[in-house]
């Protein structure tokens, strides 16, 4: 849940980027803390070793304008995404408000994928989230690599319900901010849903 | 007996002898449909078969029909059934012609349906699945000459099926045609049949129209091969009415051996190795499909430890620490039972390697 202090008048969203290993959560997260306004963003925390992998969480907050009176702090969260991370993965998606799963579009890795989003929806349930309740979009990254499967098939795969989908780049930005903004669109709509 | 749901092939055993020769209505406690179970010998069985069997002699099977489209009041859950039934049948009874006999594993009702439909119609035995565990097994226990394989089988997806049907050393004479959903193959770097060793692979859109081609192509005597012209009875599948003909006219010559004693010797078996595999099996497929994605993970992030294995051959050594991490976590998602049958993690590390080393 979102928490919200009305000391300093902000409302703090948490938005998890999950998806298998080397999808490019990190790398939406980077492209995204790049291209932002100094004066809006924190400072991003990464606890990466040099065999790329994310060990605990990359952790930006992002300010996003404000909902009647008050500021919304987004606090981006990655998990790490090799299978057998799954204490970190649960910890991390404690009090989520809103989810990206990044597919990595490689036909090698589309077992990972499958696996991955069950895993999503297997640890939000065991915290009493349902994936389908919550503010989620899928993104479809690397879809500029020659062994990309078709769209259609991942999308029969990992988004039988059509939720919102997007294709991605994140190595060059594209439709990095697409997916944000179509999360925390989601998020938003959710807050003045609680209001 | 062994009554099979034609819509979702959950089976269920019935006492034959408490049937009435019209048979029961039985609605199925997975997928909620009702279909109609008729007793082996009853004349109302037999009906279907013989006035096909028996096509010309039309007298016959001209009182038939009328009796039959009585029953089928249900005739909304008929059609998928028109395509399954009899195809569920042959599946249980001994007179199975292997050499027209072909597992079509499709997820969607309606593209099951299609495809049956078009099959019968070319004089082959088509037997429907719905998912990737129950097609491995009716692979396994059937030995079809060909199969048919959705690539995004439930449970099992349909290019994991033809990976192991490849690399069995008994099943890989097997035929497979992988079907995938969309259009531009050729954005695959790899062609599918190469990745899978799939040995047609189809796309969903043509499906029933292109495949008395590829079935022609493996061989098979095909009824009405020109009538494969069948783009048209694609559209006309719905009404189901020719194709059903058809595959009944293939039993003439086994149902005559065995109208009655047949199916009461193979009932008892065919259930029997499906229920004691079905727990295992599933969770066997299971434990290879998380042994992939461990190694796939492992060799994402130890791509350099994984050549100095290769080169040295001593790919445990130079992934200690890594297939370590992966144990721990396969062994608290696999069944002890499966776990302890052999080395997943290492297998699967040995496969790539010799897969890779073999490039």
């Amino acid at each position: 849940m979102s928490f919200i202090n009305y000391s300093s008048r902000e409302i703090n969203c948490k938005i998890v980027y999950y998806g298998p290993g080397l999808c490019g959560k990190t790398t939406n997260l980077q492209h995204i803390y790049s291209k932002t306004n100094p004066d809006l963003k924190g400072k991003m925390i990464s606890l990466a070793t040099e065999t790329e992998r994310t060990l605990f969480f990359d952790f930006l907050p992002l300010a996003l304008g404000q909902i009647r009176g008050f500021k919304t702090r987004f606090h981006l969260y990655t998990v790490p995404g090799q299978v057998f991370y799954d204490a970190s993965r649960k910890l991390i998606l404690k009090g989520v408000d809103g989810v990206v799963f990044v597919a990595d579009s490689q036909i090698e890795r589309m077992e990972a994928n499958v696996e991955s989003l069950d895993n999503l929806k297997t640890n939000l349930a065991e915290q009493g989230y349902e994936l389908a309740k919550l503010p989620y979009v899928i993104q479809y990254n690397k879809r500029d690599l020659p062994n990309a499967a078709p769209l259609e098939e991942m999308k029969r795969l990992l988004n039988p319900n059509g939720v919102t989908e997007y294709e991605a780049c994140a190595t060059n930005g594209k439709g990095v901010f697409e997916t944000l903004k179509g999360v925390a669109k989601g998020v938003l709509s959710d807050l003045k849903k609680l209001r | 007996m062994i009554a099979a749901c034609p819509k979702c092939q959950a089976k269920y055993r019935v006492d034959a002898e408490r049937l009435s020769p019209e048979g029961a209505r039985l609605r199925c406690a997975k997928c909620e449909a009702v279909f109609r179970v008729r007793a082996p010998d009853a004349p109302q069985a037999a009906a279907p078969v013989a006035p096909a069997a028996v096509a010309p002699p039309q007298p016959q099977s001209q009182p038939q029909p009328p009796p039959d489209p009585g029953p089928l009041v249900a005739p909304r859950v008929a059609p998928p059934q028109m395509a399954s039934t009899p195809s569920m049948e042959p599946s249980v009874e001994p007179p199975i012609d292997r050499e027209r006999l072909v597992i079509v594993a499709d997820p969607d009702v309606e593209t099951g349906k299609r495809v049956m439909g078009a099959l019968a119609s070319w004089g082959l035995q088509p037997v429907l699945v719905h998912d990737g565990v129950e097609a491995m097994l009716t692979i396994q226990r059937m030995l079809p000459r060909a199969a048919i394989l959705d690539a995004a089988l439930p449970k099992m997806y349909g290019f994991q099926i033809c990976e192991m049907v490849k690399r069995n050393e008994s099943l890989r004479s097997m035929n497979v045609v992988l079907v995938g959903s969309v259009h531009h193959q050729d954005r695959y770097r790899r062609p599918p049949t190469e990745m899978y060793g799939a040995d047609v692979y189809m796309e969903k859109p043509d499906l029933p129209a292109k495949l008395a081609a590829v079935l022609q192509g493996f061989g098979y005597p095909l009824a009405a091969a020109p009538a494969a012209a069948p783009p048209p009875p694609q559209a006309a599948a719905p009404v189901a009415q020719p194709p059903t003909p058809q595959p009944i006219a293939q039993p003439p010559a086994q149902a005559a051996p065995a109208p009655a004693p047949a199916p009461q010797a193979p009932v008892p078996q065919a259930p029997a190795p499906q229920v004691a595999d079905d727990g295992l099996g599933e969770q066997r497929a299971n434990a290879e499909r998380l042994a992939r994605i461990i190694v796939s993970d492992i060799l994402l992030y130890h791509p350099e430890q994984f050549e100095a294995g290769m080169a040295s051959g001593q790919i445990a050594q130079a992934l200690e620490a890594a297939i370590a991490e992966g144990r721990g976590f396969f062994t608290q998602r696999v069944d002890a039972r499966v776990r302890d049958e052999r080395d997943f993690i290492m297998d699967e590390l040995h496969r790539v390697a010799r897969e890779r080393g073999g490039q």
